[in-house]
């Protein structure tokens, strides 16, 4: 800056007060607008506030979470993306349907018939491990993962992973998934309604309808290299009993 | 007659400048807004076609504020610097950088923006300036260094920036 610059500068600072001289204050005075057009104003103040609200409102909504909650009884629902769930009593499952609708957290038992979208897999976080899937059906619990159909990822929180497929398990030992060798054939009945065996072991089949009931379950008579097939509900068990003993011409007494 | 838009288009670039104009002449702020506003609304008045608004612009603050002189007594009104007369010319050739300038004081932080005025407007000292606001000396001259060497380096060109809004 020049000498004659020095002599504006100072010019300026000598004169400076802040607020004087204001373009904007000056033309509304001398236009008239504040008078005449107040709407534009308040459009002026009100649009930044009615943008951020609504942004607000927007990020919120993205942001809500759904729960899902079993008290007494299993409960069943679908999710916005076409997936089927059933809590166990006791269980909780929450996620985010307009942020994240494949991803949810869940504590307690879950069964999943997870609508397929290969493009965004589908992932179950639970206080033991995550699963990722594509499509399947499968359940999580606290310390195990089924799988009926398709095929999962199994991650415990170790990072440590295997996959299952349909009919196998993972049991979670101390954060690890480790393969089950030998499973029930039903693990989901509680949650489906339904049992669903395919040449299985008569032994097997009265493994896991023990499991289900709680009650020990003893066959009269010889049941070496008998298999059965069939679909039973789990609405009574005395009428499975009967059916499979029809069936297999053996008689099924509780204990 | 000149549309409103065109009018507003001559207002937000030379009111600034116009005031600093009408400064000169008349030194004292608040003549100077009512002098520029006079101006503009005679502008808008006009009935007669206006080729040059800026022309037209200033010299119209001249005669006003002429006249403003010639009202308090003043036989010779000129414009001034701070060291003395100027002629016309020069005054108006100044404004446009002086406003900018101005503009750029405006945009200045503001703790550096007191400094500097305690300094140079109101020829307060370092020390004093450090016991005012409640800082170091050091610190006031960091702040008055810091503003000058915007306002000589950084002002116009950020004003080209602003001035390119309206």
């Amino acid at each position: 800056m020049n000498q004659i610059d020095e002599h504006k500068l100072s010019f300026v600072l000598r004169h400076y007060r802040p607020g004087l001289f204001d373009t904007q204050k000056a033309w509304e005075k001398v236009s008239g607008m504040t008078s005449r057009h107040p709407m534009r104003w308040i459009l002026l103040w009100a649009m930044p506030i009615a943008a951020a609200l609504i942004l607000g409102v927007f990020f919120s909504w993205r942001n809500t979470w759904t729960e899902y909650n079993a008290y007494d009884l299993a409960q069943a629902f679908t999710l916005k993306d076409g997936t089927h769930i059933t809590l166990a009593p006791g269980s909780t499952l929450r996620y985010q349907p307009h942020k994240a609708p494949r991803q949810v957290e869940m504590t307690g038992k879950v069964h999943y018939a997870v609508a397929r979208d290969e493009a965004h897999p589908f992932r179950v976080t639970a206080p033991a491990a995550t699963v990722t899937v594509l499509g399947t059906v499968f359940q999580v619990s606290e310390d195990r993962v089924d799988v009926t159909e398709g095929r999962v990822r199994v991650d415990g929180p170790q990072g440590k992973g295997v996959v299952l497929t349909a009919g196998q398990s993972a049991r979670l030992k101390d954060g690890v998934p480790m393969l089950e060798e030998t499973t029930l054939p039903n693990p989901s009945a509680w949650a489906t309604g339904v049992f669903r065996y395919d040449a299985t072991p008569l032994d097997d089949v009265l493994k896991d309808l023990s499991a289900y009931y709680g009650v020990p379950l003893q066959v009269k008579g010889d049941s070496t290299g008998k298999s059965l097939t069939g679909e039973f509900s789990t609405d009574n068990l005395d009428e499975i009993l009967e059916l499979i003993g029809l069936a297999l011409e053996i008689e099924l007494v509780r204990e | 007659m000149l549309q409103t838009k065109e009018i507003e288009t001559l207002f937000r670039t030379y009111y600034r400048p116009l005031c600093l104009y009408a400064l000169h002449y008349l030194g004292d702020p608040e003549a100077v807004e009512d002098v520029v506003q006079e101006s503009f609304t005679a502008l808008w008045r006009q009935e007669n076609p206006v080729a040059n608004g800026k022309a037209w612009l200033y010299s119209a603050v001249r005669n006003r504020s002429i006249d403003a002189l010639r009202r308090t007594g003043k036989t010779e009104p000129l414009p001034s610097d701070l060291d003395g007369p100027i002629s016309d010319d020069d005054a108006e050739a100044r404004s446009a950088l002086e406003a900018r300038l101005w503009t750029a004081v405006d945009a200045l932080p503001e703790m550096r923006r007191k400094c500097l005025l305690l300094a140079k407007r109101d020829g307060l000292s370092y020390k004093e300036i450090a016991d005012e606001l409640n800082i170091s000396e050091h610190t006031v001259r960091n702040h008055i260094s810091r503003a000058l060497e915007t306002l000589r380096e950084g002002g116009p060109q950020m004003l080209d920036f602003i001035f390119s809004f309206f």
